[in-house]
């Protein structure tokens, strides 16, 4: 990382991937040879993206460490930011720093069984630490994926929906508010089907991200299901600017979700004040 | 206590008791003679935190909007304020039935930020009372007057409406003071330029000039709204101008000259200047003042045939 | 003060001797002035015609306002400004490329800073040059710049100095601290750039009696005049206390306090597209008291009202920080009672959170 953290370095966009009517995922490579290969970072973490002229905005990386040369972040038009990156093509340049913030504690979870359960542009966060994980399957247990929309066209990540059932032991269950005529599976909120399928608490770790009422949904049904607080996590978004801790935007309570967050466990979230 | 307490009291302990209004906004002292913070009584009981002085400066119509909507209030106001109460009438901001104003009239108010360039301690001030059209002080060695153009916050000096044009009761009368001659500008507009970059400059863009304007209630403010871009957040000349002088037109033939956009500038910027040169260019063109009548129409928001054209 | 914390690593070394106590006759400060010019750009407390003070260029023809009477603007602007570039984008044709501001930060010295000013540079420097990440232009500022304390005369009405901490504590933090003792300045160097300055031949050896003087106004600086405790306060401020609700009534949000406190440094991050294309980032003061610090693209904004508001910018200053940083935010320099619009006194609110009783008036 440059010795300046508020610098960014240069990354080219190699690739756009149209996920959704409003959701785009972009793979870029950073243009120095030499940080292409060394960079590195956590499942969790977290950049801030620039788009020179326009501003900078902050995006999980969804691609997984164990796969280096590309960085991919997932980006649903929303505001300026978005909507300029939702106008580039491959080539255009923007800038990046990062990693930032903290990551899941995947070291601990080695050798348990790991529920992910995620909506919409949720699956991001998890879909880094979802391939890292399948990328060292043998550390980890049974791996469930619960995985909701609103409707088939909002699911994100389709291409990579087979790869996730076919990997061993790993089962993926997908779900939307609304059906239409091509979708087969389930329909329902996440959290309701959630209840449906009712995982068993033990030895699992929950990790959990999505609209802020499907999480709270969500982590009520897991205490319903007898899951401890220290077995959920989740990732929290905030207004971020300088993502390092400077410029006193993003905190909750005491903690900020750039350096302390933004992945937190429901024990660690219950300890904060309720301003998210 | 002087009399426009006594009265205060007693009408807002009238109007709590008969359960007219549910709150009356008011000011109660401040940390020291030279200050008063506004206070919010909602029990007769405690009518006693209301109280008048010269340092009554906030303009209490700015919250009048607010607490309007949940019903009907009362609200201690001076002829400026009850001007910005008819402004907010004539805007469809509050309705003239929601509002009992207690009308006091007014000698001006003192700007605590002068009183240590004018050689007083604040710290060791006791107490501060107008009496006919002046001030008096206390500074521990018994009181003496004080001079009006060096403490008062500057836009009283040219007041016009010390008693309030629009009220419910109407408490004191009319001071024996004539409002001062405006300062004027420098005729030549380049000096004039100068004089407002180096005035722009000091800008530090805290935006309690807008936040303190009853009329600057825009949900959204201009210089907010960042995708359009119609103002920068950059904190230097250019930006600071372009708030400074869009912000003047917006005030056109709104701003009732209750100065405390000037006051709690913490930059000293004598943005009153601005808004009395484009006061009396409204007047000037329309013959309008803002909140003098509040059944008026407002003057930019309405056009007559007979509306002067541009200069040819 | 409450917290016991240690000098920051990046301070110099304290010196532990004390032969460091030397006499600067008033007459003479023009003269340290002129000596010190050759090695340093001097700033002190500067007083405009409308007589408001800021810190400005001073030198041996224009000598800083040494004493308590007026209140100055805070000199975070000299380690903070108020609007900065961080660097400048080239689109270069199909090689872009990003540049640093450049220019450089000349030695600097800051004559007239009191206690509360010299202890909110501790504030900003655990916040800026601590934890995992550094703030370059705030370090390069910060290294060149070398202080000198004044130890206030007395204090104004609106100091509570004493009760967030101890005022002479502060003073010695600094390079040099400067006592008025009547006819000259007991000063005190802490450090070796404050022994350095000491050793301009216009200072003079010092008496026990200007010592013992110097000690008088020491001691009655330290003084507490307000009631309320700092870690009380801390211990006290509480998510759902009803003072919040009372300030809010009254407070306009006009972010006067945030701007001129000296530990208040929340910035945001703005691009602007400059000619040839350029684009310019620069970083400028925000306060979490204005609507939309905390809004998200989406919309949310988990602080829609003042009260969230004004909840967040007490707690951050004086328990949030504690914790995150290990330093009360509040040096009770009296800026905010002073210049805040609807004197919603800090003091009062401060009192009222300790003693649990709910705000009625937050006036002291």
């Amino acid at each position: 990382m440059a010795a300046n953290p508020y610098q960014p370095e240069l990354a080219t966009v190699e690739e756009i991937i149209e996920e959704t009517p409003d959701t785009r995922t972009f793979r870029a490579v950073f243009r120095d040879p030499e940080l292409r290969e060394s960079f590195t970072y956590e499942p969790g973490q977290f950049q801030e993206v620039s788009v020179f002229g326009v501003g900078e905005a902050t995006f999980c990386l969804t691609s997984t460490p164990t796969r280096p040369g590309v960085v991919e972040f997932s980006v649903k038009q929303v505001g300026q930011v978005t909507t300029a990156l939702h106008e580039m093509s491959p080539g255009d340049v923007v800038g990046i720093r990062g990693p930032f913030g903290n990551w899941f504690p995947y070291e601990e979870w080695k050798g348990k069984k790991l529920l992910f359960i995620g909506g919409g542009i949720g699956m991001a966060p998890l879909r880094s630490l979802l391939n890292f994980c399948l990328d060292n399957r043998a550390d980890y247990g049974p791996i469930d994926l619960i995985y909701g929309a609103r409707s088939p066209q909002d699911l994100c990540f389709r291409s990579e929906f087979d790869a996730w059932r076919s990997a061993p032991d790993s089962r993926v269950f997908l779900t939307v508010d609304r059906g239409d005529e091509t979708w087969h599976g389930n329909v329902g909120f996440v959290p309701a089907y959630l209840m449906d399928l009712a995982p068993s608490p033990e030895n699992t770790i929950a990790i959990t991200c999505g609209p802020p009422i499907m999480i709270k949904y969500v982590l009520e049904s897991l205490e319903k299901l007898n899951f401890q607080p220290e077995q959920i996590y989740t990732t929290l978004e905030m207004k971020m600017k300088c993502g390092i801790g400077k410029c006193g935007r993003c905190n909750i309570g005491e903690k900020f979700v750039c350096i302390d967050g933004p992945v937190f466990s429901y024990a660690q979230l219950k300890e904060l004040p309720p301003e998210f | 206590m002087n009399s426009q307490t006594e009265q205060i009291r007693t009408e807002a302990r009238r109007l709590l008791e008969s359960g007219e209004v549910s709150v009356v906004i008011g000011y109660g002292p401040g940390s020291t003679p030279a200050r008063a913070t506004p206070v919010f009584v909602r029990s007769a009981e405690d009518v006693d935190r209301l109280f008048w002085s010269p340092a009554c400066a906030q303009n209490l119509a700015l919250y009048v909007r607010e607490q309007a909507g949940r019903g009907k209030v009362a609200v201690v106001a001076k002829g400026c304020d009850a001007r910005s109460i008819a402004t907010l009438i004539q805007e469809k901001q509050i309705r003239r039935e929601d509002v009992h104003i207690i009308g006091v009239s007014c000698s001006g108010v003192v700007d605590p930020g002068r009183l240590a360039p004018a050689g007083l301690d604040e710290g060791t001030l006791k107490s501060l009372a107008a009496e006919n059209g002046g001030l008096k002080a206390d500074c521990g060695d018994g009181e003496v007057p004080l001079e009006r153009e060096a403490v008062l916050k500057r836009a009283c000096l040219f007041c016009d409406t010390p008693v309030p044009p629009l009220s419910d009761t109407l408490i004191g009368e009319a001071p024996p003071l004539q409002p001062a001659a405006d300062q004027t500008l420098p005729e030549d507009l380049d000096a004039r330029r100068e004089f407002w970059a180096e005035q722009f400059s000091k800008c530090v863009r805290c935006y309690a000039c807008r936040q303190v304007c009853p009329a600057c209630y825009c949900k959204e403010c201009f210089t907010d709204r960042l995708p359009v871009g119609w103002v920068s957040k950059r904190i230097a000349g250019p930006e600071n101008w372009m708030y400074h002088t869009t912000r003047a037109f917006h005030l056109a033939g709104r701003c009732v000259g209750c100065g405390e956009c000037e006051r709690v500038c913490p930059a000293g910027i004598p943005i009153q200047t601005l808004m009395r040169r484009m006061a009396s260019e409204v007047d000037a063109l329309f013959g309008y003042r803002a909140g003098m009548d509040p059944d008026a129409e407002p003057v930019l928001a309405t056009y007559r045939d007979d509306d002067e054209g541009p200069a040819e | 003060m409450t917290t016991k914390v240690p000098p920051s690593e990046h301070r110099c070394v304290r010196l532990t001797e004390s032969d460091l106590d030397k006499l600067l006759p008033k007459t003479a400060l023009k003269d340290w002035l002129e000596w010190a010019s050759t090695r340093y750009h001097l700033l002190g407390p500067v007083e405009a015609e409308d007589g408001s003070r800021s810190f400005a260029a001073v030198s041996a023809d224009r000598l800083p306002a040494l004493d308590n009477r007026r209140q100055c603007a805070s000199p975070k602007e000299a380690v903070l400004p108020s609007c900065e570039t961080l660097f400048t984008f080239d689109p270069g044709d199909g090689q872009p490329r990003l540049s640093p501001p450049g220019g450089e930060f000349a030695p600097t010295l800051m004559v007239g800073m009191k206690p509360c000013d010299v202890r909110s540079l501790e504030v900003l420097d655990r916040v800026f040059l601590d934890g995992r990440f550094q703030d370059p232009y705030y370090a390069g500022r910060r290294k060149s710049l070398v202080t000198v304390a004044y130890v206030c005369e007395s204090k104004r009405w609106s100091c509570f100095c004493s009760s967030v901490g101890d005022p002479i504590e502060w003073s010695l933090a600094a390079d040099v601290a400067l006592t008025d003792v009547g006819e000259a300045y007991v000063a005190t160097a802490n450090t070796p750039a404050g022994e350095e300055l000491l050793g301009c031949p216009a200072f003079r050896d010092v008496s026990a009696d200007e010592l013992a003087t110097r000690d008088i106004v020491w001691n009655a600086l330290r003084e507490r005049a307000e009631p309320f405790d700092p870690e009380k306060v801390a211990a006290g401020v509480d998510w759902e206390e009803p003072a919040w609700d009372a300030i809010a009534e009254k407070c306009i949000g006009c972010g006067v306090c945030s701007f001129l406190c000296p530990t208040c440094t929340c910035f945001d991050i703005q691009d602007e597209t400059i000619a040839g294309g350029k684009v310019e980032r620069y970083r400028v003061r925000d306060t979490c008291q204005f609507c939309d610090f905390t809004k998200m693209g989406h919309g949310h904004n988990p602080r829609p009202s003042r009260r969230e508001r004004v909840r967040q910018r007490i707690s951050h200053k004086f328990k949030y920080i504690v914790h995150q940083c290990g330093i009360c935010g509040c040096v009770g320099c009296g800026r905010c009672v002073e210049l805040c619009p609807v004197n919603a006194d800090l003091r009062g609110v401060l009192s009222e959170i300790v003693s649990g009783n709910g705000c009625e008036s937050v006036s002291a």
